[in-house]
């Protein structure tokens, strides 16, 4: 178990040795004139491209600038970005409390939709109920999370509002310190957006894994030891059947972050994805590696995590 | 063992004839199924230590019950796996240790004809496609030659040349199988090893496929290894037979010798099962006598002789030490059995444990002790 | 994306013996295509979403003649027909726009039959460079095993484990966006799926016995990867590459939502959804919001409902589904526990 862990580890070191070292071969290596001139401003001599390229330190070698940066990165400091000169980790401090209520929120709502109904078309197989569980699932499998919010723009925000019932706000993002409520309001929508795709995956995964798990002899054993059936669906059936589900949550950590930063987007909100978009607009190239790199990390961090979870739950895995 | 074999060898190395010899070819395979940390001690021992050697235009039979080991050997004869330890020598040559650009030109000469006529067809070529791989890979050839050749050689094997646009699915069990002797054969080798070309094949067919391999083999002066599970079929194609058990052989002769006269209490109990159809063998002394219990596993495989477990005739001895493959008094040249009591001549099998064994729970108890 | 996602972890397909062995009867035009297309012709979802993506490509091929025949180019701004007096775009049915007007006056109709040459071109040409990156891959790492595969299945798994956007986010934001880049983005990082998939399936195949009768005949690796193992990859490399497509037009129509694909004024869907979302026109002038989202999202759906169709006829060993995601995910949980058992065991 040790071991694993170890070894986990140090696959994540490797790993985030290679994004950051791919991230910065990405933005910043090559013509430190074209970097320069970007960070200088579109109409900036010849002079001043000079001076920028001494202060980006581009005038080193490229293994001394990586390692500048690379120290930068593990002292979480992402640097000065190149709009207004100012740190990127105020701007970054803004951002991430938006994704990251995004993100949680629509984690906990997907997992609240999507394991009741499955567990419910498991248990009631081949019943109305059930069919009823894949036309939800089928309806928004095909339906990728921005049209889906653009789509709930339109029904609950603009036609509701127009008839007079003003329950969702359009846009923006209100700090939970400030009114919770507030807080989960303006995001109920962004959520739903993000979670009802994917809940409708999860749906799926639950119904034929906890299929199988009721298949199996121990839960027969259970049933005729004279549990009621209540007790052995939830007590053993299900406990058994959410080992693929936290599989799947970590394989879907990047789907996820991807979608809130498109979602951020359609809902006006000033996440990290609407961070590095902006900053694309404006080739702040460091705010966009910012945005990467931390991304990278969170989605490497959180697929450590979710193996070691796994091999947690899962015997078999610990043996080896 | 080994002391004995290198007698017989030494007879065989004598003529020049000789096509094929194996050498004490050990074939191990690593277990890797469960979880257990020691996972990787645990070894198949599916080829433990065999030698023989078959001379041109001879057929040798390979029998043995299912998972001892016959198609393992067939695959180390022609070099599919890589031996554990030992030697595979084609023609004096030791083609264990050749690389795979030097194996080419043997690959011409030793073939196969596979078990499964389903699995060893590519499911989505065509036959014509499957056919011509032999000379795609071996020989320059036009397209049109290739053909021609081809459509040769479906006929020769008693399919209707203008099939070769079929893909495999079309055609029935025995015409696949004669579809893998054509491949076979397409190369004119001179060895070729048939891991139970028929028992995938309904009775009926069985006959024919075989009367086809014995006319091959006379119109080109093929030699064969013939494997079998079980007696019958081996019979009308074999001049030697070899009876394998748990990876080892445990009686070889010629075949009239094993079918009339045979010496190890295994080979006598395969004859017992051999069906009625061949009366002939079916002599008074052969009452039925039916093996008990399962092969024992071969990753742990019983101590001494590997078959005193199951042996109406076992003793104490037989549970310590291995009885070499050795020539017993009283047999012809070329009879070897690897036995401490072989079966004599007019003993009933049947009676034999209530004679020899003067113990039977002693037998039971040992059953008992390698099936955990 | 979660769909294919899924059947990443899909078992392998098995080859099936149509009858039992030793079955003494021939046969003829029992070929394995034949009987694929006999059973998906029985399909009625999977001939509709065919039909209509038939239709698709049809459309996406003769644009310029149906736009002519419209009357309306897709970039021309009808400034006065196509635009009220106050500047809002025309509903739907009027002035001879079909689908309305967007904000410019340009014929929303024409757009979305310009759009779909993107969404095809993207869609399908990254699919194919994805296809042959992912079954050489696959073949590869599959059929060496070792050290190589245990390298590029890794590699395979990172790859898999970031979303495509984040790729697309650093590489445009050097780069500048485009069309070919965008084709290269995507291909780029969606062959894992195909390739492993693929390597799965070679993992299975190469212990055939037929693989055994090509290594008996001296065949080479290449020849016994591309001749004897890849013929029976095609089933397998339709029916994901069918999945694939929905998924990579998708991520097209995504990325130039957000202004990282296609830019305007060539219209794309996602540029076109894009659009109508600014300054929320859209809740002046839905149709011009709507119109690209059916579009995309029905081109998504046929092409996914296809791709089940085309499993269960070509794969017939798991029987007829109505169900689209239910086999998928169902199994994706039970193979992807498996997965990582082995590749712990080969790490271990
Ligand atoms: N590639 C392999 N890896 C591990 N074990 C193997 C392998 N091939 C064969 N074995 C094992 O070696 C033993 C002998 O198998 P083999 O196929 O040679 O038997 P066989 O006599 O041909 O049986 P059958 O009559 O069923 O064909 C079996 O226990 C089998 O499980
Ligand atoms: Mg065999």
């Amino acid at each position: 178990m040790i071991s694993l862990i170890i070894r986990r580890l140090f696959y994540l070191v490797i790993v985030l040795v290679i994004i950051t070292f791919l991230t910065y071969v990405v933005f910043f290596a090559g013509n430190p004139n074209d970097l320069a001139a970007r960070f200088a401003g579109r109409d900036a001599g010849t002079a001043e491209i000079r001076d920028a390229a001494i202060r980006l330190g581009l005038n080193h070698g490229f293994w001394y600038q990586y390692w500048h940066y690379l120290d930068g990165l593990l002292h979480g400091n992402f640097g000065l970005d190149f709009q207004n000169a100012v740190p990127i980790n105020s701007e970054l401090a803004r951002a991430i409390p938006v994704t990251a209520s995004l993100v949680l929120g629509a984690v906990v709502l997907w997992l609240l939709i999507g394991i009741p109904i499955g567990i419910m078309s498991a248990t009631h197989p081949r019943t109305l109920r059930d069919r009823g569980g894949t036309v939800f699932a089928l309806t928004f499998l095909s339906m990728p999370p921005f049209v889906l919010g653009l789509m709930f723009l339109l029904v609950f925000y603009f036609y509701l509002t127009q008839a007079g019932i003003t329950w969702f706000p359009a846009a923006g993002y209100v700090a939970p310190s400030q009114s919770i409520g507030q807080w989960a309001d303006h995001l109920i929508l962004p959520w739903l957006s993000l979670a009802l795709v994917q809940a409708a995956v999860y749906t799926r995964l639950i119904r034929g894994s906890l299929l199988d798990v009721l298949g199996e002899d121990y839960i027969r054993t259970a049933r005729a030891k004279g549990l009621s059936r209540r007790t052995v669906v939830f007590k053993h059936g299900v406990r058994a059947a959410l080992t693929p589900v936290i599989t799947q949550l970590g394989i879907d950590v990047g789907t996820l972050l991807a979608g809130a930063f498109v979602i951020e987007r359609v809902f006006g909100l000033t996440g990290l994805g609407q961070l590095a978009l902006n900053a694309i607009g404006n080739d702040d190239l460091p705010v966009v590696a910012a945005v990467v790199v931390l991304a990278a990390v969170f989605i490497v961090v959180m697929n450590t995590i979710v193996d070691i979870l796994y091999a947690v739950l899962d015997p078999r895995v610990r043996l080896t | 063992m080994s002391t004995s074999t290198q007698g017989d060898l030494a007879v065989d190395a004598t003529d020049a004839q000789v096509l094929l010899e194996v050498d004490d070819v050990v074939k191990h395979f690593p277990v890797r199924s469960g979880a257990l940390i020691d996972r990787t001690h645990a070894q198949v021992r599916a080829v433990d230590g065999v030698s023989f050697s078959l001379k041109v235009g001879e057929t040798l039979g390979l029998v043995g019950e299912s998972g001892c080991g016959k198609s393992t050997l067939a695959r180390l004869i022609t070099a599919l796996h890589p031996v554990t330890s030992g030697h595979v020598r084609f023609r004096g040559q030791d083609i264990t240790a050749l690389n795979r650009r030097q194996m080419r030109p043997i690959r011409k000469s030793v073939q196969m004809v596979f078990q499964d006529p389903y699995g060893s067809l590519n499911p989505r070529r065509r036959v014509g496609s499957i056919l011509s791989d032999p000379f795609s890979v071996h020989e320059k050839m036009s397209r049109a030659e290739v053909k021609r050749q081809v459509q040769e050689l479906m006929a020769r094997v008693g399919l209707s040349p203008e099939h070769f646009n079929r893909f495999p699915s079309e055609f029935s069990g025995g015409q696949r199988q004669r579809i893998g002797i054509a491949r076979a054969l397409a190369l004119r080798p001179d060895l070729i090893v048939c891991d139970e070309p028929v028992s995938a094949l309904d009775v009926s067919i069985q006959a024919q496929i075989i009367n086809l391999l014995e006319d091959l083999q006379d119109e080109f002066m093929l030699t064969y290894v013939f494997i079998a599970h079980d007696l019958s079929v081996v019979r009308h194609v074999s001049d030697r037979i070899a009876v394998m058990y748990l990876g080892k052989l445990v009686e070889t002769g010629p075949v009239e010798e094993i079918y009339s006269n045979s010496r190890h209490p295994y080979t006598a109990s395969l004859l017992s099962a051999v069906p009625v159809a061949d009366q002939a063998f079916r002599t008074a002394r052969r009452e039925r006598v039916i093996l008990t219990g399962d092969v024992p596993s071969p990753v742990n495989p019983p101590s001494g002789c590997r078959f005193h477990p199951r042996c109406p005739k076992a003793q104490a001895i037989c549970a310590t030490e291995e009885p070499p493959l050795e020539h017993k008094t009283g047999d012809p040249i070329g009879h070897l059995t690897a036995c401490h009591f072989p079966v004599n001549p007019g003993e009933t099998l049947a009676n034999a444990s209530r004679d020899a064994v003067p113990a039977p729970e002693a037998a039971v108890g040992a059953t008992e002790g390698v099936d955990q | 994306m979660s769909l294919l996602r899924a059947a990443v972890e899909l078992e392998v397909i098995e080859e099936q013996n149509p009858d039992a062995k030793g079955t003494e009867q021939a046969y003829e035009g029992r070929t394995p295509w034949r009987l694929a297309w006999g059973r998906l012709k029985k399909d009625r979802v999977a001939m509709v979403s065919l039909g209509f993506i038939v239709l698709l490509f049809l459309v996406a091929i003769f644009a310029p003649l149906l736009t002519a025949l419209i009357g309306h180019g897709p970039n021309t701004q009808y400034t006065t027909s196509g635009l009220s007096l106050s500047g809002i775009p025309v509903a739907p049915g009027h002035n001879g726009f079909l689908l309305g007007t967007d904000d410019q006056g340009r014929d929303v109709l024409s757009r979305i039959i310009y759009g779909s040459r993107i969404s095809l071109e993207v869609g399908v040409g990254a699919t194919a460079v994805a296809l042959v990156l992912g079954l050489v891959m696959g073949l590869v790492s599959g059929y060496y095993g070792g050290w190589i595969d245990s390298i590029l299945a890794r590699f395979m798994d990172i790859l898999l484990s970031f979303p495509i956007l984040l790729f697309a986010i650093a590489i445009v934001a050097r780069f500048g966006p485009s069309l070919d880049l965008l084709i290269f983005v995507i291909a780029m990082f969606s062959w894992p799926y195909i390739g492993r998939l693929v390597r799965g399936q070679v993992i299975a195949l190469r212990e055939r016995e037929f693989v055994e009768a090509a290594r008996a005949l001296g065949s080479s690796d290449l020849r016994i990867m591309f001749i004897e193992i890849a013929p029976n990859l095609i089933a397998l490399a339709v029916i994901y590459a069918t999945l694939l497509i929905p998924i990579n037009i998708v991520t097209e129509a995504t990325l130039s939502f957000l202004g990282l694909g296609v830019l305007p004024p060539t219209a794309s869907w996602g540029n076109m959804i894009a659009e109508a979302q600014t300054g929320d026109l859209f809740t002046v002038a839905w149709w011009f919001l709507v119109f690209p989202c059916v579009a995309l999202v029905l081109t998504t759906l046929a092409f996914n409902l296809l791709g089940d169709g085309l499993r269960d006829a070509l794969d017939p060993r798991h029987g007829r589904s109505n169900i689209t995601p239910t086999k998928r995910v169902k199994r994706s949980a039970r193979s992807s526990g498996r997965e990582k058992d082995n590749s712990e065991g080969k790490r271990a």
